[in-house]
């Protein structure tokens, strides 16, 4: 099972490819559906930091449901930055592109789900991996 | 397509009988998402529950065809106790499908469909 580490370099490397997609131009420009989908599994891999954080990782088969009940269960402040991801990247993979199009129309996919939802993920796990030093206490 | 139809009255009469544990927990459910439909009554959407294998899946459809973000945080953060408890496996908001659409996330022929009966 992958680390803490290894997901996270798994997040970065689709944080990157979201960022800078081909040629510097972010991949949400080029193809919003499959940005969705990238934005989605970037989310998914701070997810299961999380996870391997206490020694749990989400396997198949079921590993979306266990995942999304682990989140429920354990961070319900970015279920519903989540939920949305997951379910924006599943009308991409499942629906048609035309019904993807009409859900996410224009810049929805890098203003809301990415700037928005997958942001406030990111600032949550940093948060929890990286939490602000206690204020310094002055000694006498 | 099953339906399952809610009636809502002034007053409940109680339950004469006892259920099956998993049975009330599911029909408790049933009452509390067709709660949730008469307080955003007038959003137009319609809700399903899909069975795949051993999971439940609710299913919220508007008719509009743009992602509504506002339904779909109050959807989330209606359905997260259940998916923490594992009666649910997933809350999805789906904008305006045709049934081929549908297909694609669940087969609507077998799904159940909540609907509310106003007494």
């Amino acid at each position: 099972m992958p680390n803490s580490a290894e997901h996270r370099a798994k997040y970065e490397a689709n944080r990157n490819l979201l960022d800078t997609g081909n040629n510097g131009t972010p991949l949400s420009t080029l193809d919003g559906c499959w940005a969705a989908i990238v934005a989605f599994y970037a989310a998914l891999h701070l997810v299961d930091r999380l996870a391997a954080r206490v020694n749990s990782h989400p396997a198949p088969p079921g590993a979306h449901s266990k995942r999304l009940r682990f989140v429920a269960n354990q961070h319900r402040v970015i279920f519903v930055e989540y939920n949305d991801l997951k379910v924006a990247s599943e009308i991409a993979r499942y629906g048609t592109l035309n019904q993807f199009q009409r859900a996410f129309p224009g810049t929805t996919v890098q203003d809301i789900l990415i700037n928005i939802n997958l942001v406030a993920i990111e600032t949550y796990v940093d948060s929890i991996f990286n939490p602000p030093a206690p204020p310094a206490t002055t000694g006498s | 397509m099953i339906t399952l139809g809610f009636k809502r009255t002034a007053s409940e009469n109680p339950r004469p009988r006892r259920l099956h544990p998993h049975i009330k927990l599911f029909l408790k459910m049933c009452e509390q998402v067709a709660e949730f439909m008469e307080e955003h009554d007038g959003q137009d959407f319609e809700v399903f529950f899909a069975r795949d294998g051993g999971s439940i899946s609710l299913y919220l459809m508007t008719k509009a065809e743009a992602y509504n973000f506002d339904l779909s945080r109050k959807l989330a953060e209606f359905a997260a106790h259940y998916i923490e408890r594992g009666l649910l496996d997933s809350a999805i908001l789906l904008p305006a499908s045709s049934n081929e659409e549908l297909e694609a996330f669940f087969d609507p022929r077998k799904a159940l469909r909540i609907e509310i009966q106003h007494a």
